[in-house]
């Protein structure tokens, strides 16, 4: 804004914000130098610089499972998911946002309501409806039930309810356009920042999901990354240097989406839609 | 209708029962010792390690027309435990065979999850003249039906370095070396010679917890008789010793499968490791050793193989056919061939090292075995003799539970957290979560 | 909805029905069925892995005169607001500095920061859980190389540094997401009303607390309801750090952690989907009540609440 900071301020201000970063970056640091390491190195102490065993590494989880076919498979649960999820929680959220009905509130706090049960047991719950709907060893249930993202919908709202105003709508239905019509040209663009944010969390959410694609899928080829990561431990030895960078290679997708979007949100985030 | 035409239809009503219910007989019967060429389809088998997985070759040898789907799901997390019950109880997609470990697999039992294979048309108990004993009476359910098979026995055992004995008692040999091990107290004043020998650089053993596997076999009952959890003299035994190791740095504070567990087998600084069957081969030598195990460099010799203060059996996978399998037959076949087909586990036994279940086959090889991991000491005839030994009537389903929240405690009062009574009343509170309608009272009290 | 002639929808805002219908089939669909389900088990008690029987509200008796499950309301409180505090306060300094500030590199800094939240609460615990082993940690090697200490120190059996260490995990997991999270919000707010504020002579700090503050109500009042729920219901750390076990003396045993020992390893389904409802109850009573606390006047920009 319009305001100059001393030089005592600035040097304060970013020495806090690089401590915090190395914070935020170290244990992702130790993670990936300790997967250049092999088992043995690793017990032993602590690595700060990268060793030679990558390669190896990479043998030992090649010899026991397929990472490659891990990936896919993460692939086609993740990005259906995040594009059900951003479009029906926009519309669910603009529903709330912007309409005034009976029993509004009442919807709202049913949606918070399903957040609000542990999922650890609504797991077995699941996998009985799943069997009754012949849908065990599919990767629909694993992806359809994100078009309701009760997160997702609550931050949507609230962003919705913040930065568009009502004339903007009034105006657009003075001018005749259908609602669906403001919802996907007026709204949804304008509300884009906040459903991206979400939607990378969706995406990790996804990509990091263990238990419910173990307990769903049989097929050893559908199983997705952290399935594929977790059955590199073997049950008599765990191989460290192995796991780590099953776990990096895991990672690397996430942060490239993670770097993607946050460009295009920087953009949606500095234009701000906002005409007061 | 004519009174002859009565008769004849009523003559051919029987007869075609008679053919049905004897021709279906026979179908059984002759599907169960039809020629293994002949038996084909697929079944499923899961279990929570790859281990089984090497076995479908051989088992495809003499089964060429059954095909396996083989899918591993780690017990990491209890997930496997989750999707076998899940899948079992939906009765829907379920695998034909699934293994269990020692630690839970006796609820399968009682949950009725495996076949019971006692009586035709499987008639197990032909088998169980060849195999080890305690093996299939574990697998027994409450109609002393057996419901599984294992492919392996896993009596347990001490292997200890020889460098370090040679250097604290004079002698490596293992008969010399069980004198000390065999007997707690004297276990303890060797792991006191030891700290004195090398001013507390090394170690007993690498942490106390490795000696819960013995000290928990040593009872003659069950822990819970008719809603009474009675907790045996050596449980409490055992966390004094605990507490009286830890401050006297006799052992080494290392929690068996830790990272630094494993990397005690190789740097030299704990005497010994109480290990069964199995831990020779997938834990002890490719831990101590890596190089050498993987064919790079010789053994050192630098381990051998003596009794520990009482004996006991550790772990051990036992695999079934699935209750709700729709291929019983093929899934049998499977079982069978791997958990009492003397080629296979001899075969296994070359291959592997690891001890089978078949006692015909061990004391054919048995004679054979010479380690030179353990100097050529012959790990095989050890555990022959003591496979006999073991008695697993004590053995309940809920063991692993109660075992485990007495070892928490035991944790809290060596490290000087909690006096003896309030540990005990910690493992009381922790009992009424396991088996809320159990009572707990010590031996003797 | 274009050809409906019912007079319902003639009035705008009861289209908001059909805009939230899809959801809610979803919902009905897919999460409807556990939820009642994990209900129906509350009320049974296993009689063996295949089996249950019905007990009726047995298993709510029991609950509520458990002593480690009084004790892991406590800790997860506990844990909770020891994260949750600093984390809001973090999240909002962080947010104005990288947003509103003249800041380098604000991008990367934003990216870093977010960078704990992308990885597993699994993967992580094992990293922390080695780093603060007791003999062979990290953090015990290096404070001996400083000569902080001459012995280890087994980190992980004091109560208060377990609970303390969770605590830390988690924040460390979420500041950035919680920052990235206020920093749209921020975006929301129009740079005119901070213009006009200044014209109107406010200096910074109350320009924050007027201005900033109160506009962005809705997002703090989604952080505040989000971290409850998630925070509540803590479990893959505590996990990790202890193996399940929850030790030292379920210090740190979370309600969720109890609540899965129950489940999958003393096998009572039943037990601990009656722990799984009482915790719904009591997350859903301080949602509200926080909603009630943190909400309230209607806001320039926004719709009725």
């Amino acid at each position: 804004m319009i305001y100059k900071r001393s030089r005592v301020e600035s040097i304060l201000l970013y020495t806090l914000l690089i401590i915090l970063a190395v914070l935020a970056i170290i244990p992702f640091y130790m993670m990936v130098i300790n997967s250049t390491h092999t088992n043995v190195e690793i017990s032993k102490s602590l690595w700060l610089t990268p060793g030679t065993a990558i390669i190896d590494n990479y043998k030992i989880i090649q010899g026991k499972v397929n990472i490659w076919r891990g990936f896919m498979s993460s692939a086609i649960i993740a990005v259906p998911s995040v594009i059900l999820s951003a479009f029906f929680s926009a519309l669910t959220a603009y529903g709330f946002a912007k309409f005034n009905f009976k029993g509004k509130e009442a919807f709202f706090w049913v949606i918070l309501a399903t957040m609000m049960v542990p999922q650890q047991l609504g797991l077995i719950g699941y996998y009985d409806l799943c069997v009754q709907l012949g849908l065990i060893d599919s990767f629909l249930p694993l992806i359809l039930p994100t078009a309701a993202n009760a997160a997702m919908v609550f931050f949507v709202r609230a962003y919705i309810q913040s930065s568009i105003p009502d004339s903007l709508i009034e105006a657009a239905i003075i001018d005749g356009a259908g609602e669906f019509y403001i919802f996907i040209r007026i709204i949804f663009p304008l509300a884009l920042p906040s459903i991206g944010t979400m939607s990378i969390f969706t995406f990790i959410n996804k990509w990091n999901d263990l238990i419910t694609p173990m307990v769903l899928l049989n097929s050893a080829k559908k199983f997705p990354m952290p399935v594929v990561v977790s059955n590199i431990r073997g049950l008599y030895e765990t191989n460290f240097g192995a796991i780590y960078l099953g776990v990096t290679i895991s990672v690397i997708p996430i942060l490239l989406v993670v770097v993607f979007f946050s460009r295009s949100i920087i953009s949606g985030l500095t234009v701000g839609a906002v005409k007061g | 209708m004519s009174f002859k035409t009565k008769v004849s239809s009523i003559v051919v009503l029987v007869a075609v029962s008679l053919m049905q219910v004897f021709g279906a007989g026979q179908q059984e019967a002759a599907q169960m010792s039809a020629d293994p060429a002949e038996l084909s389809g697929k079944i499923t088998v899961w279990s929570f390690t790859d281990e089984v997985g090497g076995m479908i070759e051989h088992f495809n040898k003499k089964y060429p027309n059954i095909e396996v789907e083989f899918v591993v799901i780690p017990n990491q997390d209890e997930v496997y435990l989750n999707k076998l019950v899940t899948t079992l109880r939906s009765r829907d997609n379920v695998p034909d065979v699934f293994t269990g470990e020692a630690a839970f697999f006796k609820q399968f039992v009682e949950a009725g999850f495996w076949e019971p294979i006692s009586d035709a048309p499987y008639n197990a108990e032909e088998l169980v003249g060849d195999l080890v004993p305690y093996v299939t009476d574990l697998t027994r359910d409450g109609n002393g039906k057996m419901t599984a098979l294992s492919w392996q026995a896993t009596p347990g055992a001490m292997f200890y370095r020889r460098s370090i004995a040679k250097e604290v008692l004079g002698t490596d040999d293992p008969g010399e070396v069980s004198k000390w091990t065999s007997n707690i107290d004297t276990y303890y004043e060797l792991g006191e010679k030891i700290k004195e020998k090398y001013s507390g650089d090394k170690f007993l053993v690498s942490g106390y917890t490795d000696m819960s596997q013995f000290i928990f076999n040593q009872r003659a009952e069950p822990y819970v008789i008719d809603n009474i959890l009675t907790v045996p003299e050596s449980l409490v035994g055992y966390m004094q010793l605990a507490k009286d190791m830890r401050d006297n740095g006799v052992e080494g504070g290392v929690g068996t499968w830790s990272p630094a567990w494993f990397s005690a087998m190789a740097d030299k600084s704990v005497f010994s490791f109480i290990l069964p069957t199995w831990g020779l081969h997938y834990v002890l030598k490719p831990n101590a050793e890596p190089e050498a195990n993987n064919g790079e460099m010789e053994f050192t010799g630098d381990w051998g193989l003596t009794v520990p203060p009482a004996p006991y059996s550790w772990g051990g996978t036992f695999a079934g056919i699935s209750r709700f399998s729709e291929k019983k037959d093929l899934a049998w076949a499977f079982v069978k061939h791997i958990g009492s087909d003397p080629e296979f586990m001899k075969f296994w036994a070359e291959k592997t090292g690891d001890f089978v279940g078949n006692l015909k086959v061990v004391e054919e090889i048995k004679g054979d075995f010479s380690d030179p991991f353990l100097g050529g000491q012959n790990h095989y005839e050890y555990f022959y003799n003591e496979a006999k030994k073991i008695d697993v009537s004590r053995i309940g389903p809920w063991d692993f539970q109660i075992e485990n929240a007495w070892g928490d405690q035991v944790e809290l009062y060596a490290n000087g957290e909690k006096t003896m009574d309030e540990a005990i009343d910690g493992f009381i509170v922790a009992i009424a979560d396991i088996l809320p309608d159990v009572n707990v009272i010590l031996e003797g009290r | 909805m274009a050809g409906r002639n019912f007079t319902f929808f003639k009035k705008r805002g009861n289209k908001g029905y059909l805009f939230i219908l899809p959801f809610f089939l979803v919902m009905i669909s897919f999460q409807l069925y556990p939820i009642l389900y994990t209900l129906k088990l509350s009320t049974t008690s296993p009689v063996n892995l295949f089996e249950n029987k019905f007990v009726g509200i047995e298993n709510y008796e029991r609950l509520l005169t458990n002593e480690v499950f009084l004790k892991s309301i406590f800790n997860t409180w506990f844990i909770w607001l020891m994260n949750f505090i600093p984390q809001i306060v973090f999240a909002l300094l962080l947010a104005v500095i990288l947003y509103e500030w003249q800041i380098r590199g604000k991008d990367a800094f934003r990216t870093v920061f977010f960078l704990p939240n992308l990885v597993t609460a699994a993967s992580i615990g094992v990293l922390f859980a080695v780093l603060l082993d007791w003999q062979h940690g990290s953090l015990n090697h290096i404070l001996m190389a400083l000569k902080f200490i001459i012995e280890p120190i087994n980190w992980l059996s004091k109560v208060s540094i377990a609970r303390g260490a969770v605590a830390f995990i988690q924040w460390w997991q979420w500041f950035g997401y919680t920052t990235i999270i206020v920093m749209a919000g921020l975006s929301s707010i129009s740079g005119e009303l901070y213009e006009a504020a200044f014209i109107d002579g406010a200096s910074k700090t109350q320009a924050f607390f007027r201005v900033t503050l109160p506009l962005l109500r809705p997002i703090i009042l989604y952080v505040v309801i989000t971290s409850l729920i998630g925070g509540l219901q803590i479990f893959d750390i505590p996990r990790v750090l202890t193996n399940g076990r929850g030790a030292p003396d379920n210090a740190i045993t979370t309600m969720v952690l109890y609540l899965y020992n129950q489940a999958f390893k003393n096998f009572n389904v039943g037990y601990a989907s009656s722990v799984a409802y009482t915790l719904f109850f009591m997350i859903l009573f301080f949602s509200i009540l926080s909603f009630k606390l943190l909400s309230g006047k209607k806001q320039r920009g926004g719709s009725e609440l």
